[in-house]
């Protein structure tokens, strides 16, 4: 080993250049990074917007959003229309997609900059918007209806 | 008050091992602070700044945590074995250091023998590897304790022959009169003339004290903590202040030999009865690079270990301990 | 693809151990035993959650048995109750250290069933973000490796680099680890003001670190290249034969890239080199890695220069439902080819979704090259494949 050493020496001399580098921790609870626009975070509603269309409540992967809807004559004339009495967002399904947002008509449900969640109890992580609480536990029945599969069956065996 | 009970030998001993027994603990609590400090500051970090101002306080802070966490031991370990060897572990770390001269005066024990008695007792802290890893009956940390006696029986024999060529210089095996042989001038120290030796000293002792790239029997991502896995509290800390103090001992034996104990680089620089400063700074100045070295490299593998030790290092030591002897005795 | 000269045939596991093992006739008589241990699910070299059971002469593995699945989370299934454009987050979640890729397959399959056009600014922009992934997932790789080996430091100083590249993923997308950024049709919105200059500054800055920071504290290092050289050690048929992609391939001599021999996307426009190495054992697989982020500054400069103006979504309609039939996607993930086959009944949820992950196949390695190496290689080897938890569960 002709050149012993030397690789050792030349890292021992980059970590000593290291050791006055300006450091890079961000110091988090006593420092907090202005967020991008974009980033999201916990989402919130509008409930006084809210036309109760169950459009999140559809695309949602993980099923987080439940909305208990009932036909009430909201502005008074007398035709009564869908309103969303209980709606709950559980955070500890939510896996922050954003894609409810992007399907809002009204934009009622948007993300904040809260990122900080954190309970005893995994219940405590569903957050209530409606005037009625609705059971968090119970998985909302899956919106989509599966189509029959069709006679000409999927061209490829894809188990393989 | 006059001082003269400390003249008598037993109550002066005693007084003495307890100093030295507080200073071992302390320079534990202080290393491993250290060692955070150097770790963060080369890796772009703070390190712990939350404890106490600047997080000096932080040692205190993990010591009280340590004191009151569980001491946790497998079912099926073997108790005592279990429980002495962390035991059997520190306290030939911190006997060492009796033999240690800090300064002209203050020396605890000014064997004639030093240097053999520091041999004899250092070797023991492989027994306390090999019993808390035969303790705890764990295929991780048995692994880490075969892994612990060999590389410390192997790298004994550098260490040792090392040692012969100051020895051969100094003419004595005490550390005081090799310290002494070495005033003048820092031309005057040892670590020039015997420079193979002064490296394969260090190696050795980083080897002796496990710490990277010889940290083997610890090997955290392969055997994920070795002879200690299975160790938690006080017990462990104790481990680690025997580990802290042994690095700690390695460096002040290296500072004594080859870099003259407490003399001063150059003689104007005479600090008198606070010589042992000098001590100190060129300690913690081996310390820092034994540090700065933990937290470059990478970890060596068994057999390149044992190849080093004994294809490159025991070679070079007997290469220069015959031109040392050559040169004296033409001298 | 394959050179002419082929590399000298497999090794035995007594050939590669070389005299460590002590024999059977030695074993006999002093009534020697091997000793069987387990290593994982939980312990900190092994990418998450992969158990090994291994067989150990002193230190010297004889056998390994890896078991896999301790994190399976049914992504396949789970992916066929949803609607199409909700199962791009559920792909995220595959290889969580290079995501992007993973959306990136998914969406190149759906678009292949709904024979969709993408607008050449959404093309670009995935690309980049692929690339950008690349170096997001390839230096934390060579942090593992080295942390494996016992370097505590480059781990974080690589990440640092992925700390940054994060923040720049979350002023794109919104997020910093699962984007959910690459749609069905193209890319969810275009890059944000300023984007593209802060990009170019990041990479020059890169390219500055990348040379003292990840080669000269690596490369040179004689303990690094004593515990990597000739370990792990692949031949180029033993390689074609496991079916290896990826830098594990690459590194053997195998010039096979996805991006390259099945051209996607914007890459076709690109200018760039498929990186290889000869040796075949993990510090050539390091080299391929930190060739490939170089490449990848390249490529990113190159978009950069010639970024398209325009959309950046095409118009597929509110509901996606694509005909019936099938489609396939491919990609190049950080860690070898990362394929998707999505089958279509004419609902608005695919019937069946099958991910290749580049991980599971790489996996199958380990029992292949193991054996015969000191217990002390594995990490080194795993370095070597770098697999990750959530990519060969799925």
């Amino acid at each position: 080993m002709p050149k012993l050493g030397q690789g050792i020496l030349k890292g021992m001399g980059i970590t000593l250049k290291h050791l006055f580098d300006k450091k890079v921790t961000r110091q988090y609870p006593d420092y907090k990074r202005p967020l991008p626009e974009r980033s999201r975070g916990m989402l919130t509603v509008d409930m006084d917007r809210c036309i109760a269309c169950l459009q999140c409540q559809r695309i949602c992967p993980d099923h987080c959003i439940s909305i208990e809807q009932e036909k009430r004559d909201i502005d008074g004339s007398g035709k009564p229309k869908p309103y969303a009495v209980g709606f709950v967002i559980d955070d500890s399904r939510c896996l922050y997609c954003g894609l409810c947002v992007e399907v809002c008509p009204v934009n009622c449900i948007y993300h904040t900059e809260e990122f900080e969640i954190q309970a005893y109890n995994r219940l405590e992580l569903a957050r209530q918007f409606g005037e009625r609480p609705v059971d968090p536990t119970i998985d909302p029945k899956p919106t989509v209806k599966k189509k029959k599969p069709a006679k000409t069956a999927p061209k490829k065996d894809t188990t393989a | 008050m006059s001082l003269d009970i400390l003249n008598h030998e037993p109550l002066r001993f005693l007084i003495s091992f307890a100093l030295i027994l507080f200073l071992v603990l302390n320079l534990a609590a202080i290393l491993t602070l250290a060692e955070r400090k150097v770790s963060a500051y080369i890796q772009l970090r703070y390190g712990p700044n939350r404890v106490g101002p600047r997080g000096l306080l932080q040692p205190a802070a993990d010591i009280f945590k340590l004191f009151t966490k569980e001491n946790v031991s497998p079912n099926r370990a073997d108790r005592w074995i279990f429980l002495a060897a962390p035991i059997a572990m520190f306290i030939p770390a911190a006997a060492v250091w009796l033999v240690i001269p800090f300064a002209p005066e203050a020396v605890v024990a000014d064997l004639n023998i030093a240097i053999v008695f520091f041999i004899a007792i250092t070797s023991i802290g492989a027994l306390g590897v090999i019993m808390a890893g035969y303790g705890s009956r764990s295929n991780f940390s048995l692994l880490g304790a075969l892994r612990g006696a060999a590389q410390m029986i192997s790298y004994e024999v550098p260490l040792i022959l090392s040692l012969l060529g100051v020895i051969l210089l100094a003419g004595s095996l005490s550390l005081v009169d090799i310290v002494n042989a070495q005033s003048g001038g820092f031309w005057h120290w040892y670590f020039l003339p015997q420079f193979p030796m002064f490296v394969v000293f260090y190696i050795a002792g980083l080897a002796e004290a496990r710490r990277v790239p010889f940290d083997l029997p610890e090997g955290e991502s392969e055997i994920s903590g070795g002879f200690m896995v299975e160790y938690s509290g006080m017990t462990w800390g104790l481990i680690q202040a025997s580990e802290f103090a042994s690095m700690g001992l390695i460096s002040a034996l290296h500072v004594t030999l080859f870099l003259g104990g407490w003399q001063p680089p150059v003689e104007f620089l005479d600090l008198g009865n606070f010589d042992w400063i000098w001590f100190g700074l060129k300690t913690a100045l081996i310390m820092f690079t034994f540090q700065w070295i933990r937290w470059t490299v990478p970890r060596l593998r068994m057999d390149q270990l044992m190849d080093f030790g004994w294809k490159i290092l025991v070679p070079i030591c007997l290469v220069w301990l015959l031109v040392t002897a050559g040169v004296m005795l033409i001298i | 693809m394959i050179r002419e000269e082929r590399g000298a045939g497999e090794q035995t596991v007594e050939e590669r151990a070389s005299g460590r093992l002590a024999g059977t006739a030695i074993r006999d008589e002093f009534g020697l035993e091997t000793l069987d241990m387990n290593m994982g699910p939980q312990h900190p070299a092994m990418h998450g959650l992969l158990r090994l059971i291994l067989q150990l002469d002193g230190e010297t593995v004889v056998r390994c048995d890896p078991v896999m699945g301790y994190l399976h989370r049914s992504k396949e299934k789970i992916s066929e109750n949803r609607m199409y454009p909700a199962v791009v987050p559920i792909t995220d979640r595959i290889d969580y250290m290079n995501n992007i890729a993973m959306e990136y397959g998914y969406c190149m399959a759906v678009e292949d069933l709904l024979e969709a056009e993408i607008p050449p600014r959404a093309d670009a922009i995935r690309a980049l973000l692929n690339e950008l992934g690349r170096i997001m997932s390839h230096i934390p790789s060579i942090g593992f490796l080295l942390l494996e080996l016992g370097a505590f430091t480059p781990i974080l100083y690589a990440f640092r680099e992925r700390e940054r590249i994060q923040d720049m993923f979350e002023a794109i997308t919104g997020a910093r680890m699962m984007f959910h950024y690459i749609r069905i049709g193209g890319v969810k919105s275009d890059l944000p003001e300023g984007m593209p200059e802060r990009m170019w500054e990041y990479v020059e800055s890169l390219e500055e670190r990348l040379n003292p920071d990840f080669i000269d504290l690596i490369e040179g290092n004689e303990i690094f290249v004593a515990r990597t050289r000739n370990v792990g050690k692949i031949t180029q048929e033993k390689a074609v034969e496991m079916g290896l992609t990826g830098p594990p391939l690459r590194c053997t001599g195998v010039s096979y890239d996805v991006r390259r021999d099945y051209t996607y996307g914007w890459y076709k426009n690109l200018d760039f080199n498929v990186i290889t190495d000869e040796a075949g054992d993990v510090e050539a697989s390091y080299r391929v890695r930190i060739g490939e982020v170089r490449e990848s500054i390249r490529m990113i400069k190159q978009i950069l220069e010639a970024l398209p103006e325009g959309e950046v979504m095409a118009d597929l309609g509110r509901r996606i439902r694509p005909p019936e039939g099938d489609g396939f996607g491919r990609a190049e993930s950080a860690r070898g080819e990362y394929a998707v086959h999505v089958v279509s009944d004419g609902s608005d949820t695919p019937y069946r979704v099958h991910y290749r992950t580049p991980c599971t196949v790489n996996m199958q390695l380990l029992q292949e090259i193991v054996p015969g190496h000191y217990l002390p290689d594995i990490m080194p080897i795993m370095g070597l494949i770098d697999p990750v938890s959530g990519a060969w569960d799925k």
